[in-house]
């Protein structure tokens, strides 16, 4: 486990489909890091999909800091590259892993 | 013999018919019993700290919703669900001394016996007694309304809630709960996911209600 720099995570995250919990507790999701410090989570629902579009920055220690400019809100989730190259997040208290898309 | 196959004969000889006598079945290490539609659960799980001279367990209880189950995903409707698929769950420590962990030891020696008796007081004590309690919806509802919930973050707490509220109601308890979701997690990520669940939740052919 590695705990990421920014540049690790900039491009597209998609859930790990193999993540059953993550899957059952937080859906399918894609994760879009920009270059620009800006992420879109989109979580895909059975009929319609749940963006959300949020600025972020990695702090020492894998902690990714998010905010949402229309709501503002600080966020710090703890964030892992595992050894096997995928995204670890523990978003709400429940580990998700995610796979580079791009 | 290996501790290891020592173990496995420990939950298979001793444990099993402990638990067979309370309507339970084993799969493993795991022990589900039927509760209506729900599952009352028991797993034994082993720590990386074991080695082929000794074991060490813990035990985890579960119960699991097939309402909450069913609300949530479909698809995916298992009726030997997991540990981790179920919808509470307490360590062996949180039975004892609210601390989370608390391990076993198994060597093969003769002081096993007092594993054993330490294992069967907590089961018939602490632990049946509470699975009992816990294992309908509408326990597990009251236990997540009193905002007592060890081990979930609030977003957990949340979710769950809203959705046994969905399935068995108050009907009138679930929009506060959901207005708290949104206002819990507006500005974060987790606003999509419970946007998406509030969406899922509301959408037609979903349980109604029942209870009052």
């Amino acid at each position: 486990m590695n705990a990421p720099r920014r540049e690790d995570l900039v491009g597209v995250w998609k859930t790990d489909p193999t993540d059953s919990k993550g899957i059952r507790e937080m859906g399918f999701a894609t994760l879009e890091f920009g270059h620009d410090g800006k992420l879109l989570y989109t979580v895909h629902g059975r009929d319609t999909d749940q963006v959300s579009v949020l600025t972020y920055k990695v702090e020492d220690g894998g902690w990714l800091v998010t905010d949402q400019p229309s709501a503002p809100k600080l966020e710090r989730t703890r964030t892992t590259i595992t050894d096997d190259g995928k995204l670890q997040l523990e978003f709400g208290g429940t580990p998700t892993r995610y796979i580079r898309a791009t | 013999m290996t501790a290891q196959e020592q173990f496995t004969q420990w939950v298979r000889g001793d444990v099993t018919p402990l638990l067979k006598g309370r309507g339970f079945t084993r799969s493993g290490q795991i022990f589900r019993a039927p509760r209506g539609e729900n599952r009352m659960l028991i797993a034994f799980q082993k720590s990386v700290k074991s080695s082929a001279d000794h074991v060490v367990f813990t035990a985890t209880l579960g119960v699991w919703s097939h309402r909450v189950a069913q609300l949530d995903r479909p698809g995916e409707m298992n009726q030997q669900p997991s540990i981790d698929q179920c919808h509470w769950t307490r360590r062996r420590g949180e039975l004892l001394s609210e601390q989370p962990d608390h391990w076993w030891t198994l060597t093969g020696t003769v002081r096993d016996a007092q594993v054993t008796q330490d294992v069967a007081q907590l089961l018939t004590e602490r632990a049946l007694p509470l699975l009992s309690q816990r294992s309908s919806d509408e326990e597990l509802r009251d236990v997540r309304l009193t905002g007592n919930a060890p081990g979930l973050t609030e977003f957990q707490r949340l979710m769950y809630l809203s959705s046994l509220l969905r399935s068995v109601g108050p009907a009138p308890a679930l929009g506060p709960v959901l207005d708290e979701l949104r206002k819990e997690t507006a500005g974060t990520p987790l606003n999509s996911i419970a946007k998406a669940h509030i969406s899922r939740l509301m959408s037609p052919g979903k349980h109604e209600c029942t209870a009052t």
